[in-house]
């Protein structure tokens, strides 16, 4: 819905990505704020899902918006705007990440087994309550679990990212995935 | 569910998902990019672009000096010639004054700068030539074919011999052309095989000493002052030389000079009044800054507003004072162009938008529930506007200017004082909104009377007839000072660098130039 309002204010107002683009390299502040508007909430939930607090969130966004204007230049023309950005700001977070030094720890988890999710309960859960489960992850579950799920990354390349074993980032994608899952079910029936 | 519907449910609900960004977070980001911002190139800098000018002015200048001071005045394109009636006591000299045997010859072999090495034999043969005088012109047709037919009279193979040995000049034959290698080979080879009979027979030393011989030197041997060392105290040499095609050229040497130190080929002179027309692009660079400590304003009139070019036109009148100092001034039209972009806010709409999600609760109910949300959308459009700077200006310059032929380099500096600006177009005020820019307001963003900026120029000059020059000049000027208006709260001038492309005449009718 809100792409489609986006589309077509853009169809209205003859603001292309290009032109935005265009404004914020020549440093038009005007077209910078109309950017980071549109972005921001978004990047904001991408940023949340690796910070600690909302504090760290807030600037690894700053941060991450800083360096979209420096670099934006740079931007070929090539690919998604937003994918672009987006890295960015994920880098960003993971620079983050290694200042605080995160440990990829090995969970013990109870049960062999896939925990049977009732699928009712999928729909119960906003992005709001997925947000909170994610951060109540440990880091280093976190970490490859984002970047794999939600910004799609082999496990090769979170290997480089976070100077792990691709091994290891499967690992602890598996183990975050049930911890998840085990989190919503505990949720799930809580909600009962 | 499998791990790839878990992952994809995930994916979906978070991918998109806009989270609230805190109020003045953009504040934060706007600090953080002044503090971080990127530092320009130097080169972009105009103290160092400045300094680069300078720099290349005085080096071309410098050399242009040092090459003059080599009394140098000889095109690439012109062959000088010496004519002589004879050969001279002076090659006697210059054979003599070369013991260490050695002359450069830089034109007549097949290999440049080769040495030769001067046999006893040459060496003897110098002296029988006495008294002679020398003639030192450039080479004009009807003067070529005199000598070529006395040549073509004379003994040719002595003569031709004598030249090619000690000066490696040659002679010219009656058809225009220079003596055939092989004929000088086979001259040499003559001489080679009785050279004392040349030297001892009157009739060959005879001819020698009264016929005209057109003889080559190099541009280097001329340019090196080495062709001094064929000539003595007591040669004669021609008062006049047309040495290019932009008209006759005084010797220092007089006719009857005694006192020949070297042979001094001097600048053209120039001389009297000129005009020039001209006209260049321009590239300008505004220098901005903040008089009321708004750095937010000066921000956004330095973002907004960005220098596309312009142009400069018009001319001036000048005098020489001596042959290389001139003073000018005239009248130009500057017209620089400023590109102002700014987002106009166009709409504002509330959009509603509703929810609807479901569950089932342990009865087996399906509860559906409904969110309902407002958000304002606001739309803009980027409006660009061009704002036109209009300048009567007159230049005030004084050049020094050297050269080598048609070629000359002069080195400009001086100032151009602004009479009246005229601008026109749009800006932003102290609160952001956007205004028209116009010089016929009271109270205007920019002072229109009088400003002054600095020059510097470096220009290459080709005669392209004998009163006509065309010229290139790369230039560089900033304005000192402000030319804004306390209304404006900043403080702004222009650095411009271009290039004029122009015509120089000198003017016939005043006395100057006669």
């Amino acid at each position: 819905m809100y792409q489609l309002c986006v589309s077509i204010l853009k169809y209205l107002y003859h603001l292309s990505e290009y032109e935005l683009i265009k404004g914020c390299i020549e440093h038009n502040p005007q077209t910078q704020r109309m950017l980071f508007e549109q972005y921001a909430g978004k990047f904001m939930t991408v940023c949340l899902r690796y910070a600690i607090d909302q504090m760290e969130a807030e600037d690894m966004l700053q941060e991450g918006f800083v360096r979209i204007f420096n670099n934006l230049h740079q931007f070929k023309f090539e690919g998604s705007f937003e994918g672009w950005m987006r890295r960015i700001v994920v880098n960003v977070c993971l620079k983050h990440l290694q200042k605080r030094k995160i440990q990829f720890k090995e969970i013990e988890i109870e049960g062999n087994n896939e925990p049977q999710i009732n699928q009712f309960a999928y729909n119960n859960l906003g992005a709001e309550e997925i947000m909170k489960l994610i951060n109540r992850l440990p880091d280093g579950y976190r970490a490859v679990f984002n970047l794999s799920v939600i910004e799609g990354y082999s496990h090769d390349e979170i290997a480089v990212l976070l100077g792990i074993q691709a091994s290891t980032s499967r690992s602890q994608l598996v183990k975050a995935r049930r911890l998840l899952q085990e989190q919503i079910i505990q949720l799930e029936k809580i909600a009962v | 569910m499998s791990e790839n519907l878990f992952d994809n449910f995930i994916n979906d609900k978070l991918h998109d998902h806009k989270s609230h960004v805190p109020q003045g977070l953009w504040d934060k980001v706007m600090v953080d990019m002044e503090k971080k911002k990127k530092p320009l190139p130097f080169w972009t800098n105009g103290y160092f672009q400045g300094a680069i000018i300078g720099i290349v002015a005085i080096g071309l200048f410098s050399a242009g000096y040092i090459t003059s001071k080599n009394n140098n005045t000889v095109t690439n394109n012109i062959k000088e010639y010496v004519t002589s009636s004879a050969l001279t006591k002076s090659l006697v000299n210059a054979v003599n004054t070369t013991k260490n045997n050695e002359i450069k010859d830089n034109k007549t072999n097949a290999s440049p700068s080769k040495t030769i090495k001067l046999s006893n034999e040459e060496k003897t043969l110098a002296p029988t030539y006495k008294n002679a005088i020398v003639k030192l012109d450039k080479v004009n047709k009807p003067k070529v074919e005199a000598a070529s037919a006395l040549v073509e009279s004379s003994i040719e193979k002595a003569v031709t011999v004598i030249a090619d040995k000690f000066i490696k000049l040659i002679p010219q034959t009656n058809n225009g052309g220079k003596i055939s290698k092989e004929n000088v080979v086979t001259n040499k080879k003559n001489v080679a095989a009785t050279p004392e009979k040349i030297i001892s027979n009157p009739e060959v030393a005879e001819t020698i000493t009264t016929m005209p011989v057109i003889v080559e030197a190099s541009k280097e041997d001329i340019l090196n002052n080495s062709i001094s060392n064929y000539f003595v105290k007591g040669d004669l040499v021609s008062t006049d030389i047309n040495v290019s095609n932009i008209g006759i050229i005084n010797r220092t040497l007089a006719a009857n000079s005694n006192t020949i130190t070297k042979i001094h080929l001097p600048n053209i002179e120039r001389k009297g009044w000129i005009v020039e027309l001209y006209a260049s692009p321009d590239y300008d660079m505004k220098k901005v800054s903040s008089t009321s400590k708004d750095a937010g304003y000066l921000r956004v009139m330095d973002s907004s507003n960005k220098t596309t070019g312009g142009f400069t036109a018009g001319f001036r009148i000048g005098k020489y004072i001596g042959n290389n100092f001139s003073i000018k001034s005239g009248i130009q039209f500057k017209e620089s162009t400023e590109r102002f972009r700014y987002l106009k806010q166009t709409d504002i709409k509330d959009v509603t938008i509703l929810t609807t999600r479901s569950y089932t609760d342990n009865a087996g109910a399906t509860v559906y529930i409904i969110d309902t949300s407002v958000i304002q959308q606001k739309g803009y459009v980027i409006r660009t506007v061009f704002n036109t700077y209009k300048s009567i200006e007159i230049p005030v310059i004084a050049s020094w200017e050297r050269g080598m032929g048609n070629w000359h380099v002069a080195v400009s500096g001086g100032a151009i004082l602004n009479l009246a600006t005229y601008y026109e177009g749009q800006t932003f005020d102290r609160a952001y909104n956007v205004v028209p820019l116009s010089s016929k307001q009271p109270n205007g963003f920019f002072s229109s009377n009088a400003s002054v900026s600095v020059y510097g120029s470096l220009s290459l000059l080709y005669s392209i007839k004998k009163d006509m020059d065309a010229f290139a000049e790369p230039y560089f000027r900033s304005t000192l000072g402000n030319n804004c208006t306390s209304v404006s709260g900043i403080s702004q001038g222009f650095n411009s660098a271009g290039v004029n492309f122009g015509i120089r005449y000198k003017i016939p009718s005043l006395k100057g130039n006669k």
